[in-house]
């Protein structure tokens, strides 16, 4: 495919991106620091009938996840049937006993759900971690596309590439399938947070008001909007990108200020769609990981598609001797850290920080899963007028309205130091668009 | 079983306005096959709207908000219990155990607890094939001789280990030690809150699960729950079953006080009655 003319435009479309504020706000040594999130112009490319295969795959994946969180706030046969230990449910800080016994809107959970693979050395696809949180990222390959397109328009003149500036209208609808009568709000901590260019880009190309907490108020077990004129206008469905922990002080962190008294008893009787539901945590955890695809076979009968990282839980004595003698050729992830944090590698470790690690991994095993590194493939990128290999994941995004939808683009993240496999932006990555062709 | 009234009153006196405050009460006895609830009446002042809802433990409450400035606030609830009925509470739903059989919050156990615990089995050869209710009547009792009750010393957010540290605290302490023991001994079990005869406050004391059925245990006072007893709430730990939790703009500095009275509609016999269940 011809690239060679939007490549030309590498520095503009950067321009452009700073110019729109796509921006990276990362806290470190307590200092709030905005960064660009570099692009970089050779987009990833995934062939029709890999997408193909890719979605079937994700869309089994998120609807599993999405039976594990109904049953285990509810009836928890998964558990009774002894397919998850019941430690890796109730002893997790991502399990929320508020949630117990409450049904979000229509059962759905996770209505948007960020999965992040890889694609190996061995040409196959595997799933490094799903996040069904408040998954971000969306915004930046939506945002891209349209400058690019905008760069160089013949690029995209005769190629064969799925638009993806359709990920508006599918959050719309989205959110829209779970609405209880009323606006669309996407609840924003604020110009602070790190993701809060997403937060209004969305906000702006889906028609919903963007709010902040103190814009949103309980009244009568219902939510509202109090508008520039004071009135106060019924909220149906909040997209929040605010954590669980922030969403209630009522209910969750009593401390918090960005969230929204009551809204949470509001949610438990149905009087508000929150997006994604409150509990999700539970699913995401990286111990839960490991049980992804026995969950695919329990709820839906089937072999999971996609395939995980090989995974071994220190939890199960056998898998701990596993861990024990192949310590070297294996990365390590605390399952509750996120975001590139608590990963470690066996081969790195000094004599001493081994010993120390081995120690605690003796003493909470339940903290641990142990992974095979995947010699994942790595992606050309730019570097002034030279191409050098980085490595790079992919984040692929799965909406779920009445039926799952899996979006034909997805933020490709590459690693921007030649010897890191960690691509998180929090660590300082960029990011590439992803072109799904269309035939 | 007692026919038992019961008054929980609490007022916050303000040095300003508040301009606007929500509350969430949990002050709400609820009727179960244990307790009989009657002629319950919540009065509040100011007087606002409130919403009637139950949360995942199933504990009752009400919640509101109020945007008139006010510099008092009260809530007063009082009816009448009949308790003891049976000595324990049906588990609902089947699930419930399953919650309550992990440490959470401040029920978790560090080295000092674990030791503990270890001890206690020590002593008790037959302890591994006791039933639930037997390791709790145990457990309790050593706790009770072992832990020390004194006011002052530990407080709203000391979870147990840090109390069984100190080796002393208040009624919330005991059942935190309790429950993380009962806990590391296999056993479901969860933190109560409620009104006692005789208390000027509200009491706290565990839960623990046998064949299917919820049955209480004091170990502040080293007595099985029976009928002087009303159960207001539960949850795996004090934070879950907080009796009121509120937010308020202004205000100022504030002055709380909580009065609280149970006696008995038509006096009994013995107050307190010991090891019926056993």
């Amino acid at each position: 495919m011809n690239n060679i003319n939007l490549l030309k435009h590498t520095d503009d479309i950067n321009a452009l991106l700073a110019r729109y504020g796509v921006k990276f706000g990362i806290y470190k040594n307590n200092e709030f620091k905005e960064q660009l999130f570099p692009f970089d112009a050779i987009p990833r490319i995934i062939e029709h009938d890999e997408f193909k295969y890719l979605e079937k795959g994700l869309k089994q994946r998120v609807v599993a996840l999405n039976l594990f969180l109904k049953d285990i706030y509810s009836e928890k046969k998964i558990v009774k049937d002894g397919v998850v230990p019941e430690d890796f449910i109730f002893a997790s800080s991502g399990y929320l006993v508020e949630c117990d016994g409450v049904c979000p809107v229509k059962g759905i959970y996770s209505h948007i759900s960020g999965i992040d693979l890889v694609k190996g050395k061995d040409g196959e696809w595997y799933i490094l971690e799903d996040n069904l949180r408040v998954p971000s990222g969306a915004s930046y390959p939506m945002i891209a596309r349209e400058l690019c397109r905008r760069s160089s328009p013949g690029t995209f003149n005769r190629a064969r590439i799925e638009d993806n500036r359709n990920y508006a209208r599918l959050l719309r609808r989205t959110m829209d399938n779970v609405n209880v009568g009323g606006h669309t709000v996407i609840l924003t901590p604020g110009r602070y947070n790190a993701a809060y260019f997403e937060h209004s880009y969305l906000a702006e190309q889906t028609g919903a008001h963007l709010a902040n907490g103190s814009e949103l108020i309980v009244e009568n077990d219902k939510l509202y909007f109090i508008t520039a004129d004071g009135k106060h206008e019924r909220v149906g469905a909040v997209y929040r990108r605010i954590s669980d922990e922030y969403l209630d002080p009522m209910t969750f962190n009593p401390e918090s200020v960005i969230g929204i008294p009551h809204i949470y008893d509001v949610f438990r009787k149905g009087n508000v769609a929150l997006i994604n539901a409150p509990g999700n945590g539970i699913a995401d955890d990286k111990g839960i990981y490991y049980f992804v695809p026995k969950m695919i076979k329990y709820y839906l009968g089937e072999d999971a598609v996609l395939n995980n990282a090989p995974t071994y839980l220190p939890f199960y004595e056998e898998d701990m001797k596993y861990v024990l003698d192949n310590f070297d050729s294996l990365v390590l992830k605390d399952v509750a850290e996120a975001g590139g944090y608590g990963v470690v590698f066996g081969s790195s470790m000094t004599k001493e920080q081994k010993e120390n690690f081995l120690a605690l991994l003796k003493a909470e095993p339940r903290r641990f899963i142990a992974q095979e590194v995947i010699d994942f493939q790595d992606l050309d990128i730019l570097e002034g007028t030279e191409m050098v290999p980085r490595k790079a994941d992919l984040r692929a995004f799965v909406l779920m309205a009445d039926e799952p939808l899996v979006w034909r683009s997805g933020l490709t993240r590459f690693s921007r130091n030649p010897d890191s496999f960690i691509v998180n932006s929090s660590q300082g990555g960029g990011f590439k668009d992803t072109w799904v062709l269309s035939q | 079983m007692k026919k038992l009234h019961f008054d929980y009153c609490m007022e916050i006196r303000y040095s300003a306005d508040v301009s606007w405050c929500c509350y969430t009460i949990k002050c709400i006895p609820k009727g179960t096959d244990r307790q009989k609830i009657s002629n319950m009446q919540i009065d509040m002042i100011p007087e606002t709207k409130a919403e009637w809802a139950t949360d995942s433990h199933g504990n009752r409450y009400i919640y509101g908000s109020n945007e008139i400035p006010h510099s008092y606030f009260k809530y007063h609830i009082k009816g009448d219990a009949e308790c003891g009925i049976v000595p324990y509470e049906s588990v609902s739903t089947g699930n419930e155990e399953m919650i309550y059989r992990h440490s959470h919050g401040l029920t978790v156990p560090g080295d000092k607890l674990k030791g503990y615990y270890e001890k206690l089995k020590e002593v008790m050869p037959s302890f591994d094939a006791m039933s639930p209710l037997e390791k709790a009547k145990y457990i309790m009792e050593k706790l009770h001789e072992d832990f020390v009750y004194e006011k002052g010393c530990t407080g709203v957010d000391t979870g147990a280990e840090e109390a069984f540290s100190l080796g002393k605290g208040v009624c919330q302490d005991y059942a935190h030690i309790m429950i993380s023991l009962l806990i590391l001994s296999g056993c479901p079990a969860r933190y109560v809150t409620g009104l006692i005869i005789g208390e000027g406050e509200s009491h706290a004391w565990v839960e623990v699960a046998d064949s299917g059925k919820w049955y209480g245990f004091d170990p502040t006072n080293n007595i099985p729950v029976q009928d002087c007893h009303i159960k207001i709430g539960c949850g795996r730990d004090a934070t879950e079953c907080q009796i009121n939790r509120g937010i308020m703009h202004g205000g100022g500095e504030q002055v709380q006080d909580i009065y609280v009275n149970v006696a008995e509609v038509s006096p009994g016999q013995s107050i307190i009655s010991r090891g019926a269940l056993f």
